[in-house]
C-alpha cells in the first residue's frame, strides 16, 4: 500500500514539477530560437560582407588587367580600336602609328592625322597620365565598343573634303580641288561629269553616283590611289608639270556621254582618266 | 563656243578660241584641261599656262577674268581662223 502511496505521490509531484517547469522550457525554447536567428543573420552578414569584399577586390585586378590589355594590342597592332580608352602614352604611340600609316598612302592622310592628333591635344583632359590605370567605373571615357566607333568615324572616307583655306579643298586621298576652269572652281567642273551632255561634240564621260559629289569624289580618290600604285592597269602621261593618269577601274563606274556617246547607246566606262599638276586637280572623267 | 577639235591631250575636251582679257589676242584653249596652243595648229605640243588664272601667253592679261572670253565667229574671222571651226557647243 505504501507503495501505491509513494508512487501516487511521486507522480503527483512528477506532475506538479513538470507543469511548474512546462513554462519556463517554453521561454527556454524561445530564447534559444531568437538567439539562434540572430548568430544565423549575423553569420549570414559576416558572409555576405566577406564575400562582397573579396569579390570587389578580385573586379578590381581583373578591370585593371582588361585595360592594360586593351593598350597592349593597341599599341602593338596599330588599329584604332580602342584608342580613346588607352591611356595618354599608348595614345600618343597609337596616334604616331596612324600617322605613319596613313604617311605611306599620302600626305594628305599625314596631315588629316596630325589635325586628328591636335583635335586630341585640345580636348579637355579628364585623366592625368599617372591615373592611366583607370578602371571604367571611374572614368570618364567612352566604352572601347563605342570609341573605336568614334575612331572610325574619325578617318577620312574616300571622297570626303577639307577645307585648307583660299577656296582649296582636299580630298581623303590628298587631291585638292581649288580655283580654275571656266566654271571658276574645279568641284564644279568636275561635276560637269555627274550628268550627260547629250549635245557636247565629242564624248562626255558622266560619272555613275546619282550626281552626288561625294559618290564622284571617292571614284577619283580610288583611282588616283590606284594610280599612284601604278601596274599594268595605270597609264601615265606626263607633259611639263601636267600628269594624266587613265586608271582602269576594273568595273563600270560611269558611261561615256556626249554625241558620240549617245550615238553610241552610252556605252559603259570602266576607266577614269585623271588630269593633275602635283596633286592638285585640273580634270577627272570616266572614259 | 566655236570649238576647232577635240583636244588631243585629255582626249575629251573641245579646243575653242580664247580671247584674252586684255582682248588683243585669241589663243587655242582646251575647255577640260586648259591646254593650250597659240594656233589651231594643234599637231604641236600644248603649253600648260599658271594655274587658276591662265596668263596671256602674249601680254599681261589672262584668259580667265572677264572681258576674257571664247570669240564670236567674227573675232575668229578676224584672226583668220574661221576655215577651222568645226562647230558650236551649247
Ligand atoms: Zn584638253
Amino acid at each position: 500500500m505504501t507503495g501505491i502511496k509513494d508512487r501516487s505521490q511521486n507522480k503527483k509531484i512528477w506532475n506538479k514539477k513538470f507543469s511548474m517547469n512546462q513554462p519556463d522550457q517554453q521561454q527556454n525554447r524561445s530564447k534559444a530560437k531568437s538567439s539562434s536567428w540572430t548568430i544565423w543573420i549575423v553569420v549570414f552578414l559576416v558572409l555576405y560582407f566577406v564575400l562582397q569584399s573579396q569579390q570587389d577586390q578580385k573586379k578590381l585586378p581583373n578591370q585593371q588587367r582588361e585595360v592594360v590589355q586593351k593598350d597592349k594590342s593597341i599599341s602593338t597592332s596599330g588599329e584604332p580600336t580602342g584608342a580613346k580608352a588607352i591611356p595618354a602614352s599608348n595614345e600618343t604611340i597609337h596616334q604616331t602609328q596612324i600617322k605613319k600609316n596613313k604617311g605611306a598612302l599620302h600626305p594628305g592622310f599625314k596631315q588629316q592625322a596630325d589635325s586628328g592628333t591636335s583635335q586630341k591635344k585640345t580636348q579637355p583632359i579628364t585623366t592625368s597620365p599617372t591615373k592611366a590605370k583607370l578602371t571604367p567605373a571611374n572614368s570618364n571615357r567612352p566604352p572601347p565598343t563605342d570609341s573605336s566607333k568614334s575612331t572610325a568615324k574619325s578617318q577620312p572616307e574616300l571622297g570626303q573634303l577639307r577645307e585648307l583655306g583660299g577656296k582649296v579643298w582636299e580630298s581623303a586621298a590628298g587631291l585638292r580641288y581649288g580655283p580654275g576652269s571656266q566654271e571658276k572652281h574645279r568641284l564644279l567642273h568636275i561635276m560637269r561629269h555627274a550628268e550627260d551632255q547629250p549635245n557636247r561634240p565629242g564624248k562626255h564621260g558622266v560619272f555613275l553616283g546619282d550626281g552626288e559629289r561625294k559618290k564622284i569624289l571617292a571614284l577619283i580618290d580610288e583611282a588616283y590611289l590606284k594610280a599612284l600604285k601604278g601596274g599594268r592597269k595605270v597609264a601615265k602621261k606626263q607633259e611639263g608639270n601636267r600628269v594624266v593618269y587613265t586608271v582602269d577601274m576594273g568595273r563600270r563606274i560611269g558611261f561615256v556621254g556626249g554625241k558620240v556617246g549617245n550615238k553610241q547607246g552610252k556605252p559603259a566606262a570602266s576607266k577614269i582618266r585623271l588630269v593633275l599638276e602635283g596633286t592638285n586637280v585640273i580634270t577627272a572623267f570616266p572614259l | 563656243m566655236y570649238y576647232i577639235g577635240t583636244c588631243p591631250f585629255c582626249e575629251q575636251g573641245n579646243l575653242g578660241v580664247r580671247i584674252c582679257s586684255k582682248t588683243e589676242h585669241a589663243v587655242i584653249l582646251c575647255d577640260e584641261c586648259d591646254a593650250l596652243w597659240v594656233s589651231p595648229e594643234i599637231t604641236e605640243k600644248p603649253v600648260f599656262l599658271e594655274e587658276p588664272n591662265l596668263p596671256c601667253p602674249y601680254c599681261l592679261g589672262n584668259l580667265m577674268d572677264a572681258p576674257a572670253r571664247w570669240a564670236s565667229l567674227g573675232e575668229i574671222f578676224m584672226r583668220g581662223w574661221i576655215s577651222t571651226i568645226k562647230g558650236e557647243t551649247d
